[in-house]
């Protein structure tokens, strides 16, 4: 992923008041843990005020009309899940709204937590735990059980 | 870069968790990502894709879709 895109994309949420919480692998390495990864996890508040502060957010960092296309129809309706991939290519941003049945916005433990010089929204450990350990991925099973024992995390 | 000593091949496996906050942290964050993609060299094509959840958006990101 390209660091000072990310980095950028954040530092817009962060002035847009956007209401997000970063998840997956980039929350991993927030809580401290290094790992490639090619994408931004956002799980975001689902109000369409949130959506039109992402939008504003991500507009004032790329110069793309198609970021219009993100919506809050889809996201609050039948597409919960959508992709953004800016124009240089390098990385994308998944937005979400709902993870299946499991995980609301609402659900989310979310902690506030340094990158470099800005104070960004990421979920807990003990969220991101929870979301890692019941998925079907080898590579997810492996962080959870990295993470639980890292910050000494009890199943419920 | 500095010489690094384990007892085992283990040891050497073992992964590294730094604090959040500590500068080294995001100064290996930065140059695996950066390193990553040059290496990776994988581009995605530019624009907004919806899905109707997170195994459908997984599944298409799976996918070599994406020009090098």
């Amino acid at each position: 992923m390209d660091f000072a895109s990310v980095k950028s994309v954040l530092a817009a949420f962060e002035r847009e008041g956007v209401r997000y919480a970063i998840f997956g692998a980039a929350a991993l390495n927030l809580h401290g843990l290094a790992r490639f990864t090619e994408d931004l996890d956002v799980f975001l508040e689902p109000t369409a005020d949130n959506v039109a502060r992402l939008r504003r957010a991500l507009a004032s960092v790329f110069d793309d009309p198609s970021i219009e296309e993100i919506t809050a129809e889809d996201l609050l309706g039948e597409y919960p899940a959508v992709q953004y991939v800016p124009p240089a290519g390098t990385f994308h941003v998944d937005l979400l709204t709902r993870l299946g049945q499991a995980f609301a916005y609402d659900d989310l433990e979310v902690i506030r937590a340094p990158f470099e010089d800005l104070t960004v929204s990421v979920v807990s450990p003990r969220t991101l735990y929870r979301m890692k350990r019941d998925t079907v991925r080898l590579k997810d099973k492996a962080d959870a059980q990295l993470l639980k024992e890292r910050f000494n995390l009890e199943d419920p | 870069m500095p010489v690094r000593k384990f007892r085992s091949v283990e040891e050497m496996n073992q992964p590294v968790w730094r604090d959040p906050g500590d500068p080294a942290l995001y100064r290996v964050i930065a140059g695996l990502w950066e390193s990553g993609l040059k290496l990776h060299g994988r581009r995605f094509i530019p624009g907004v894709r919806r899905f109707r959840g997170i195994d459908e958006l997984e599944a298409a990101a799976r996918r070599p879709s994406a020009a090098h």
